[in-house]
């Protein structure tokens, strides 16, 4: 009676602990696939058969924070999911089940998948790993595909090519709500660029109005770069809250990158050189030039 | 008078009645025949009246009469006692008996309630006096012309989710390890002859702090002429629960289990809708039938971007008809019953939209190139068109009184078209087709003594019994069943206080291994609720 008792007792203790399988939403990981499932604990053996026969990535370039990028690609007859992750880094494979086999490739399993990738990724080179994963739950062998992860600040692809120059100025101004904020730099000859004015030619431009008309993009960040031939002077930077979108305040930062040269010849690196962080609040909205906070003074060279 | 008391004061008297037969037997003969009064407590003072002392009895009686001839008018006057307490239990019994089933609270009466069977029938109609009661007003509360009662109860708990987590979805907090205030209620009652009232409101914190109306009804009763028993027609019209099955009329205040099912929840997401009921019974018998608006209210607050609302014209019609028999035992008693439900679901059109141009990044290159540029045309506006729904439930119920405590072991069947209006909403206007959903429930509640309660449940709920997915090129059956399985277990204070802990063990397939293929997900979660009554 004890023992059935114990047996019992061991029973519905087995089954409250061993009950389903997590479903984490992987939102700390560096990449998310869209309708798979992340498993930490993915068995592989490189000697199976089961494997990806294709995979197609239209660029290797993937956006600060992109979201939405399309990959395809095949799998052997026998597989029943594609597992992906970014090599080295996160905590498991995301998992996704083959969808319809393809007739023009001797019906070998097909599969489209969605990547999104996080925010504090660190930018540079990485390499997407991707395995065949079969009936038996193990993962065959890694397919691997290179990828250049770019960062927020505009860099002319510097990160993944040293050899490429960054713009020789770039102005930054990040915020961490979704606000209408709006970088504006005054330049050394005392014109101000700003969202009316975004671009003063080649002394230098603002990508894009982030967030502009309360859009939430999640840009949440503005750059004015120079590519080449900045004015010589005092730069003056300010942020200006053009809509609060709600928001009772933003917290902002302003850094300063410039261009450097490399360890090796022939290559280059981008530095940051100066960074200002500034608060506005709700009150500092609608004043335009006048009630722009100056955040961040600068000279150059 | 109880049962209990009735069986006392009849212990009492025999016992009177042996002391007194072997101490002055002939004293008994000589005492005045009793009058013809129906109360029980006559046998007692009969017994307890000063009798002549052993050393008295010689001088004052005549000749004693013989052991026999005492004996035989003993036992004469002992059945006639026998025959008068059979009696008055036959007529107590029989009051007894118009009473439904109460829960295991104690009542605390009052004044009121203390003097209604001695006074004429609805003689204490018209007293409208505010009063506080531990006896829980539900839906028998009308029963009783009581004027105005007003009541309440508090529970807040303590959950915890396998799901939880620190994060943010759509702007949806997905932690679900917290306090919760879950109901607090306040509710004030009226009955008399004619009519009945009920005002309820309800604070919770579940989806942020809400406060609401929970129940404002009128109802109009034509009484049955039994004490307390159920009348023969009443309408109940304004903020009320509809007809429709067992668990949802069971009242949030009395049941065990935390919540209520799954397959109920996605039915109803709350227990009150608006609309018009009427129901009664006779004998054993009891209908209900009620028209709804077909939007049930739901009391945590409103779920943002929940489909399912029914805002069109066309109303539900539900009903029940079953049995009762609590009134005929109160040792035992078999409820069950049979529930439809036909209304209308609705699906919501569009206003249109103007033209608009989309960049897709082909080569994703973050730039604009050639051909990414789409023209995306304006739309007309869509209209809204209305779908049908119906349900069809049976429902049994079997509760026994031991010395152990009260068990109860009950039952519950649902099969449902387009229904569900809480967990995963069907648009047969989209999908082209009827969503079929099954639900069903099973479980007991066993009382020990009136300070514990032991229960367990399961049911299963099936939102969609027709689902495929596509799997390696091939359609496969999705299978959507949900089964928890909810053991309980807890501690009350009768009329007061309660305390219970559930844990739901969540079978499901929402999760998928490594292989892509759906299997269980963990999300199991436990809860320990505090519950305060007044």
């Amino acid at each position: 009676m004890r023992r059935s008792s114990a047996c019992a007792l061991a029973l519905v203790a087995a089954i409250v602990a061993s009950c389903g399988v997590p479903s984490p939403l992987g939102l700390e990981e560096p990449i998310r696939v869209e309708r798979a499932m992340l498993v930490s604990d993915l068995a592989t053996r490189d000697s199976s058969t089961t494997a990806i026969t294709a995979f197609e990535n239209p660029s290797a370039l993937v956006a600060h924070q992109q979201r939405g990028k399309l990959v395809s690609g095949r799998a052997t007859r026998d597989a029943f999911a594609v597992a992906m992750r970014l090599q080295n880094r996160g905590t498991g494979y995301w998992v996704l089940p083959l969808s319809t086999p393809d007739p023009s490739a001797n019906d070998e399993l097909t599969f489209e998948a969605m990547l999104s990738f996080a925010g504090d990724v660190t930018p540079g080179p990485a390499v997407a790993e991707v395995r065949a994963v079969g009936r038996d739950g193990v993962a065959g062998p890694a397919s691997f595909f290179p990828l250049c992860l770019l960062g927020p600040i505009p860099d002319n692809l510097n990160v993944c090519d040293p050899s490429l120059a960054p713009p020789l100025l770039v102005v930054s101004l990040g915020w961490d709500t979704d606000a209408d904020l709006d970088l504006e730099v005054e330049l050394p000859d005392g014109r101000r660029i700003g969202p009316k004015r975004p671009s003063a030619g080649v002394a230098g431009a603002i990508d894009i109005d982030a967030g502009a008309s309360c859009r939430h993009d999640g840009a949440r960040r503005e750059n004015f770069v120079v590519a080449d031939a900045p004015l010589l002077g005092r730069y003056r930077v300010y942020a200006s809250l053009f809509d609060a979108c709600g928001q009772s305040h933003v917290y902002t930062r302003a850094t300063v990158h410039r261009r450097a040269l490399g360890a090796r010849e022939g290559t280059f690196s981008q530095a940051e050189t100066a960074r200002a962080d500034a608060q506005l609040t709700a009150f500092n909205v609608g004043a335009g030039e006048r009630g722009a906070q100056l955040v961040l003074e600068f000279s150059l060279p | 008078m109880n049962r209990r008391d009735t069986e006392t004061q009849r212990a009492a008297l025999l016992l009177a009645l042996s002391l007194s037969a072997a101490a002055v037997p002939a004293s008994a003969q000589q005492r005045a025949a009793p009058t013809d009064d129906v109360d029980v407590e006559v046998p007692a003072r009969a017994a307890t009246q000063p009798t002549p002392t052993p050393a008295q009895a010689p001088s004052q009686e005549p000749p004693r009469a013989s052991n026999d001839e005492l004996v035989r008018a003993l036992q004469q006057r002992l059945d006639r006692l026998e025959a008068r307490l059979a009696e008055a239990e036959r007529r107590s019994a029989t009051t007894a008996q118009a009473t439904p089933p109460t829960p295991p609270t104690t009542t605390t009466t009052t004044p009121a309630q203390s003097t209604r069977d001695e006074a004429p029938r609805y003689a204490a109609i018209g007293a409208s006096v505010v009063q506080t009661t531990t006896a829980r007003p539900d839906a028998y509360s009308v029963l009783d012309p009581v004027g105005l009662v007003l009541s309440g109860f508090v529970q807040a708990q303590y959950e915890t989710s396998q799901l939880s987590q620190d994060q943010l979805v759509q702007g949806m907090a997905l932690n679900r390890d917290r306090f919760v205030l879950r109901r607090s209620r306040l509710r004030v009652d009226g009955s008399w002859r004619w009519f009945a009232m009920a005002f309820e409101l309800d604070a919770n914190t579940v989806r942020g702090p809400v406060v609401g109306v929970r129940r404002a009804e009128a109802t109009f009763l034509w009484r049955n002429s039994g004490n307390r028993a159920v009348p023969w027609l009443a309408v109940t019209a304004g903020v009320t629960e509809p007809a429709f099955g067992a668990e949802l009329g069971e009242g949030v205040r009395r049941r065990w289990f935390m919540e209520r099912t799954t397959g109920s929840l996605a039915f109803f997401g709350g227990e009150a809708d608006i609309g018009v009921r009427a129901w009664g019974g006779v004998g054993a018998l009891r209908y209900a039938l009620g028209v709804f608006n077909g939007v049930p209210l739901d009391d945590r607050g409103v779920q943002s971007g929940l489909r399912g609302i029914d805002p069109s014209r066309h109303l539900d019609l539900s009903g029940r008809f079953g049995v009762d028999t609590s009134a005929a035992s109160r040792s035992w008693s078999v409820t069950a019953g049979v529930s439809f439900l036909a209304g209308s679901g609705f699906h919501p059109g569009d206003d249109g939209t103007k033209p608009s141009v989309e960049w897709r990044d082909n080569n994703q290159n973050s730039m604009i190139d050639a051909g990414e540029l789409v023209a995306i045309a304006g739309r007309a506006p869509t209209p809204s068109f209305t779908f049908g729904r119906w349900a069809v439930n049976a429902d049994v119920a079997l509760r026994v009184r031991t010395r152990a405590g009260t068990t109860r072991v009950f039952a519950e069947a649902t099969m449902a078209t387009n229904l569900d209006r809480g967990v995963l909403a069907p648009d047969p206007i989209a999908t082209g087709y009827d969503v079929r959903q099954l639900h069903g429930v099973a479980g007991f509640t066993q009382e020990i003594t009136q300070y514990g309660i032991v229960g367990f449940r399961w049911d299963i709920y099936n939102a969609n019994s027709d689902l495929f997915e596509e799997r390696r090129g091939a359609l496969e059956p999705k299978n959507q069943s949900v089964h928890t399985l909810s053991p309980l277990v807890g501690l009350t204070w009768p009329g007061y206080a309660r305390l219970v802990f559930q844990y739901d063990i969540v079978l499901d397939a929402l999760a998928r291994d490594a292989r892509g293929i759906p299997t269980d997900l963990a999300n199991n979660q436990a809860t320990v609720r505090v519950q305060g009554d007044f």
